[in-house]
């Protein structure tokens, strides 16, 4: 009989626990966590949706919203700064608890931080920093993004290679930190490398047509170049169709970064249009922006009084070093994401 | 409630049955001054309709006269009514009259009992007429077009029987043409020659009223005795102003269709039709016009004869070949002229 | 007849002109923008929460002063018939300019801005002479233009971005540029309010602007008519320019950013709302109220996109979709507008003429048709058009307007010698000689005009009091017609109508409505006063000797009256004859004490039937062809004596029209009658044996000639 009751008790605490917080008052979780978050509205203004990384963070966001109740409101301005601060301005009037800001660049935004904190809500800024702290930022440390990818020229065309040492850069947007901290990084570790000249440092705009256009003129211009940086994947496949038209696939070695995602990264590692891939691992980030968010709503600071950041992990791949883990893609996300 | 529905958006819209526009002259239609330029053979008032039969027969007024062999038209007989058409036939004269029809032969005179007859023509010694309607004289053809009559017929007339319908319900039919193929008749008001017993007009959309057919050589005269015009085609959609307008005002001065140029200040003027240093335009508006048309065998138009807005050979209602020449009754102008030579 | 006072009662209470004349008016063409924003903020205003409240105007403020700005110099440029793409790039250039001079070289704004402005001029003036001066077509000069700034923003921004968009502009006026308020608005929007106003002065008001739609209308009928068209064109390329540099400074302050992104693809978010608030690509046919409607829709429409969450890439594709749907809709307009003004503009109104009186041939009144006037002996013919009025002098030369906007002179005795007196323009209508010998004339589509002695033109009178709630502006004289001038000096004169300008004359008649009016030019002030409104076509006017009130007779009402501007019965009206036969023009006096009347044409029973079915003659109008409507009999016309009491005691007429169908003018002059025609090639006179031989015009209102 004692037994059946211990039964039954340990069968009711599991039907508790799986029913979840409602009525778990007593569990683990304090009700103070699912209070917190219960019903709150967050804000969410990329660059633009329907890339990897924005759509990682959505995916990952919106998983842990439907289970803890709270609202993401997504604001796309797709690539513009005029509707960027439009989307942000009409979030701010909507008085949302946190809003969390992609920013285009170090600066545009400024403004649009400052009213919101402003404003008390909650800020947040990913992936590119603004010249304004908020109350986080959450992304990567495009400085050491750059040394990266000097490793990686180091390892395609430095002195063990054999090789004549010149590459060539292909930038994102110029004045996005994305590509000056970059560049500052792969100046700074270039400075022990100077077998390594760069022979060509042009910016496409995070345009993959652009990026095409750009690296099959260095091509022509520098047929016996030994590689080519590019600052983003998706912009970057420009770059490697470029190689492979001109028949150089192999020769030239082809060094970027980006978001990790299996289509773009890994698949690409494994044909042979990547050499040298720097990974910040979007999906990890979906799960920091998730846990930014919890602590945030839980801790609920004084807007902008008292900023953190977490700088994304980074990841580095090639043909030899890649694993199935080593990328993610949507649909895994859309399972266990966040 | 469709046809409802339909009559009122085509009258706001102006279009299908409420469309006030005309069919253009152009092609064989194309305007020239020939009538004006015509011959004038002989100066009468009015002259009505042409026969041939023996003799050329002109009607005008109560009188007929026939034409003399040099041409000149003599009195021949004089009646106590007016004389609305007429048709020759060897030594046969028919002779259509408000209230009948007298066929003439020899000293012998029969009266045949259909009203209105407005056009005559001898189908062996069967009499053809056509009766514009069958509530208004043939004086009053202005106020069946303008009540959009359609109460006219066509009659056969055998002697020795009473007259036998052929068609009834046409819209002021106003000539005949006797072909192997059957009869055509000429309906006015609907601007179009039909072929008795069939569906399809054999021609249709004439710029202008037509009024009496005779043959010519492989081929048709046609006569258009007044101009179809915008405003008119406006005014007979426009009930009420059409219904105050004949019971208020003189026929001549009506916004109508006319056999001769304005004759009076109290004529009503279209806008286009203004005297301007002196003149009216040819081509100004006008509710007169002279329009000979040649038809082809088949009833195609293939040339035409113009007197136009500033011409005085207005209201053409009757023609004959003779051959050499064709004749030609201008009811406006008060004149029988003669066309040389029917090119083929 | 009850239906007819029911027809009457409806036409007087709701008057229905009003159609027409809306239509008639510049502003209306921007009933289609104003409506399609109407629809944008009833919809999206429903859909979208706070679209419509004072914050996100607010915040809207800033997007719509750069827009506006730029807006405006691109209606400028596409009202002279160009286009200018560059706008886009002009405007990263000024944002790069300003940061650069201000926060990397530290230079006070007060060379900053004019420096940033100037860049922008400079980018115009380069526009400005490619296409304005070495005719290269707008729209690949400037696509070449957008991208070569574009590539130079770029290549700057490539080296010294880092540099440039590190150093901080420490300025109060900045901050006030960015976030400086004016009533709640940015001060870019107020800026660009300001901006919008006084472009639309200089566009509607000054000759610069008359010359850019001039030139966007036409550039060889501007260049005929001696405007500098590439000085034109190339300045309002400047124009553009400058005030696309000038949204880049707002842009700068407001965001300090080096983006790459800045001012890509604007020119096609400006274009979208110049186009869409109406502005012709083709030239010519815009405002700025235009080009304010369409940023409004634009920014309505972006705005609230943004807040649907759409996918990436509807926003530009819904705005594309709004711009063809709004070309087309122009198009559409544009093309119907015209078509539609014709079909409802005449707006006919009951009237019931009296009974006709008997005037045929031989009828037992005094109005029987003769042909008297047939054998007119004819002066000038065939060397005059449209002698409208006729006048003679002392010296007996005669004097008559022409259509081509002369007075000529005919020399006595034999008028054989015609030469051009003087050259007014418009039409010169009626001519009276006043005390000075001074020939006053009313001209059609100018006014009243006086030519001195020597031949010096001097105008007297265009406008007169503007008639509270009329929709058209009947200040203006659209068709001033006759005149007289009192013992005073003052001058009386008619405006037929203020409806129809002269070439459309006819076609008040249709419309049965007192559209004119009398109005009083008194020389001592210079001033105008309308003194007789709404009369029905007022024509001739004639002093009575009595010196305090004068004739007039109103065309298509078929009646003279007298008005007592002076005396006793001062203010009265008082109708002389009521029921003429048919429809009176000039009246001027006979030497026996009595009144020539003259007439223009006579009244059929059908017109007259169509004046008492207003509806009959509208539907009429929008339905038949211009030309052959029906109107009043202006073939016949002649000759009338009267006198004061109304009685008719002569007609003279041309029964068949053939020398002088209508006749708008007599003048009697020593012993002959001397007739003008509108629309006649002569004048003509007849003796008048009866008549004192020595009598003019002239002694008998002035005095004998010293």
């Amino acid at each position: 009989m004692k037994i059946i009751t211990k039964l039954v008790a340990a069968a009711a605490l599991c039907i508790a626990g799986v029913a979840g917080p409602a009525g778990a008052q007593d569990a683990s979780p304090s009700s103070g966590f699912y209070n917190a978050l219960k019903g709150k509205k967050i804000g969410f203004v990329p660059i633009a949706m329907g890339f990897n990384e924005t759509q990682a963070w959505r995916t990952a966001m919106e998983r842990q919203a439907a289970a803890l109740g709270y609202e993401i409101i997504v604001r796309d301005p797709n690539w513009s700064i005029e509707a960027g601060i439009q989307a942000i301005n009409s979030l701010i009037e909507e008085k949302p608890d946190l809003l969390i800001i992609e920013n285009i660049d170090n600066r545009s935004y400024n403004r649009m931080v400052q009213k919101s904190i402003a404003a008390g809500i909650l800020t947040v800024q990913t992936q590119q920093r603004s010249e304004i702290p908020s109350d986080a930022y959450m992304g990567p440390d495009w400085n050491e993004m750059g040394r990266n990818a000097v490793e990686g020229m180091v390892q395609a065309c430095g002195k063990e290679s054999g090789k004549n040492g010149k590459v060539a850069i292909i930038q994102g947007a110029l004045t996005a930190p994305a590509s000056l901290l970059q560049m500052a990084g792969i100046d700074e570790a270039l400075k022990d490398h100077p077998e390594i000249t760069v022979v060509s440092n042009q910016a496409a705009d995070w345009d993959a047509t652009k990026a095409y256009q750009i690296a099959t003129t260095v091509l022509q211009q520098n047929p016996d170049i030994c590689g080519i940086v590019g600052f983003w994947d998706v912009a970057d496949a420009g770059i490697a169709s470029a190689v492979k038209e001109a028949n150089l696939q192999g020769k030239v070695a082809v060094i970027t970064s980006g978001s990790g995602a299996r289509e773009s990264a890994c698949d690409k590692i494994a044909a042979g249009d990547f050499s040298y891939y720097t990974s910040y691992n979007t999906a990890g980030q979906g799960r920091d922006l998730n846990a930014i968010i919890r602590t945030l709503l839980q801790t609920m600071p004084e807007p902008g009084s008292k900023p953190f950041d977490l700088v994304s992990p980074l990841i580095r791949i090639n043909k030899d070093n890649m694993t199935p883990s080593s990328c993610w893609s949507l649909e895994e996300l859309a399972q266990i994401g966040g | 409630m469709i046809t409802w529905l339909r009559t009122r958006i085509d009258s706001f819209l102006g279009q299908g049955d409420a469309a006030v526009t005309v069919p253009p002259m152009d092609g064989a239609l194309s305007p020239n001054t020939r009538l004006d330029r015509a011959d004038l053979i002989a100066q009468i008032p009015t002259p009505n309709d042409l026969a041939q039969g023996d003799a050329t027969y002109v009607s005008s007024g109560n009188t007929v006269y026939r034409l003399n062999p040099a041409g000149a038209p003599e009195p021949f007989r004089h009646f106590a009514e007016p004389v609305t058409s007429l048709a020759a036939h060897g030594d046969q004269l028919a002779v259509g009259q408000p209230q009948h029809i007298l066929l003439i032969h020899g000293s012998t005179q029969t009266t045949v009992p259909v009203q209105c007859p407005t056009a005559l023509a001898f189908m062996g010694d069967t009499l053809i007429a056509t009766q514009g309607s069958s509530t208004n004289a043939p004086a009053q053809w202005k106020h069946d077009l303008m009540q959009r009559g359609s109460s006219g017929a066509v009659w056969q007339v055998t002697p020795g029987s009473p007259p036998k319908p052929l068609a009834t319900g046409l819209a002021w039919p106003n000539g005949i043409a006797i072909t192997p193929d059957g009869i055509v008749i000429v309906e006015s008001w609907r601007h179009r020659l039909i072929r008795l017993g069939q569906p399809n007009a054999v021609l249709a959309d004439l710029p202008g009223y037509p009024a009496r057919l005779s043959p010519a050589q492989n081929g048709w005269w046609l006569c258009i005795f007044a101009p179809r015009g915008q405003l008119v085609e406006f005014v007979l959609r426009e009930r009420r102003y059409c219904t105050r307008m004949m019971a208020e005002i003189d026929p001549d001065n009506w916004l109508a269709p006319a056999l001769s140029p304005p004759k009076s200040f109290l004529e009503p003027m279209m806008g286009g039709a203004l005297r301007t240093h002196g003149f009216v335009k040819p081509w100004a508006p006008s509710n007169s016009y002279g329009l000979l048309v040649r038809l082809d065998a088949r009833f195609r138009p293939v040339r035409s004869y113009h007197s136009r807005a500033d011409g005085t050979r207005h209201g053409i209602t009757a023609a004959v070949d003779l051959g050499t020449h064709v004749l030609v009754a201008s009811h406006g102008g008060n004149a029988i002229l003669s066309l040389e030579g029917d090119l083929p | 007849m009850i239906r007819d006072d029911l027809v009457r009662w409806r036409y007087r209470l709701i008057p229905n002109t009003v159609v027409g004349e809306i239509l008639s008016k510049p502003w209306i063409d921007n009933a289609v923008p104003v409506l399609m924003l109407a629809v944008l903020l009833t919809v999206f205003g429903a859909l979208v929460p706070n679209l419509l409240t004072l914050g996100n105007l607010g915040n809207l403020s800033q997007t719509v002063g750069e827009y506006l700005l730029m807006g405006l110099g691109l209606t400028i440029v596409v009202m002279a018939g160009g286009i200018d793409l560059s706008v886009g790039s002009v405007f990263a250039l000024a944002n790069l300019v300003i940061i650069a001079l201000a926060g990397w070289a530290g230079l006070p704004m007060a060379v900053a801005i004019p420096v940033a402005l100037l860049s922008g001029a400079l980018i115009g003036l380069l526009n400005g002479i490619l296409v304005g001066y070495l005719r290269l077509r707008a729209f690949l000069t400037t696509l070449v233009t957008l991208i070569v700034v574009r590539a130079l923003v770029d290549s700057l921004l490539l080296s010294y971005s880092q540099d440039i968009g590190a150093a901080p502009i420490f300025s109060a006026f900045w901050d006030y540029l960015a976030f400086g308020t004016v009533y709640g608005m940015s001060v870019s929007f107020m800026t660009a309010v300001a901006l919008a106003v006084a472009v639309h002065i200089v566009l509607t008001r000054l000759r610069p602007g008359w010359h850019i739609i001039a030139v966007g209308g036409s550039r060889r009928a501007a260049h005929n008519a001696g405007i500098n068209v590439r000085r034109t064109v190339c300045l309002s390329y400047v124009a553009s320019g400058t005030l696309a540099a000038l949204a880049g400074v707002f842009y700068a302050a407001r965001l300090m950013s080096l983006g790459a992104e800045t001012g890509v693809g604007l020119e096609i978010t400006i274009l979208t709302a110049v186009v869409l608030g109406g502005t012709s690509l083709g030239g010519g046919r815009g405002s700025v109220v235009k080009t304010v409607l369409g940023v409004a829709i634009v920014v309505v429409v972006t705005n609230s996109l943004l807040r649907f969450n759409l996918p990436s890439g509807s926003s530009p594709l819904a705005l594309g979709i709004i711009l063809l749907l709004a070309v087309a809709i122009d198009v559409r307009w544009v093309k119907n507008k015209r078509k539609v003004l014709d079909q409802t503009y005449v707006a006919p109104t009951y009237f019931e003429l009296p009974p006709l009186p008997d005037a045929r041939r031989g009828a037992a009144t005094p109005y029987a048709v003769n042909d008297h006037l047939a054998t007119a002996e004819p002066i000038g013919l065939g060397l005059l058009d449209g002698p409208e009025d006729v006048i003679l002098d002392a010296d007996d030369n005669l004097y008559t307007g022409s259509r081509d906007g002369n007075i000529l002179r005919l020399m006595a005795p034999d008028y054989t010698r015609v030469e051009p007196y003087v050259h007014i323009g418009g039409q010169p209508l009626g001519l009276a000689f006043d005390r000075a010998g001074n020939l006053v004339t009313c001209v059609a589509g100018m006014g009243l005009y006086m030519v001195r002695p020597n031949r010096e033109v001097v105008k007297l009178s265009d406008e007169t009091n503007r008639t509270v709630f009329s929709i058209i502006d009947d200040s203006r004289m659209r068709l001033a017609d006759d005149l007289d001038i009192a013992p005073d000096g003052r001058v009386f004169f008619s405006e037929a109508t203020i409806r129809y300008a002269l070439h459309d004359w006819m076609i008040d008649a249709l419309e049965g409505r007192g559209n004119g009016r009398i109005i009083c030019y008194d020389p001592r002030d210079g001033t105008s006063r309308t003194v007789l409104p709404r009369l029905q076509f007022p024509n001739g006017i004639c002093m009575v000797p009595d010196g305090q009130s004068f004739l007039y007779a109103e065309t298509w009402g078929c009646r003279v009256s007298r008005y007592y501007f002076d005396g006793p019965k001062k203010g009265r009206t008082e109708v002389v004859i009521a029921d003429l036969p048919g429809y009176p023009d000039n009246i001027n006096r006979a030497s026996d004490g009595t009144f020539w009347l003259a007439m223009i044409g006579m009244r059929t029973p059908a017109f007259d039937l169509s004046q008492r079915m207003p509806g009959f003659r509208r539907r009429m109008a929008m339905k038949v062809a211009r030309d052959q409507w029906v109107f009043p009999n202006l073939n016949t016309g002649g000759v009338i004596k009267f006198d004061l009491t109304g009685q008719v005691l002569q007609s003279l007429w041309d029964g068949e029209g053939g020398s002088h169908p209508q006749v708008t003018s007599m003048r009697e002059h020593k012993g002959w009658l001397y007739l003008g025609g509108i629309f006649n090639n002569r004048i003509g006179r007849i003796r008048l044996p009866d008549a004192d031989q020595s009598w003019t015009s002239q002694s008998a209102y002035w005095g004998a000639p010293k």
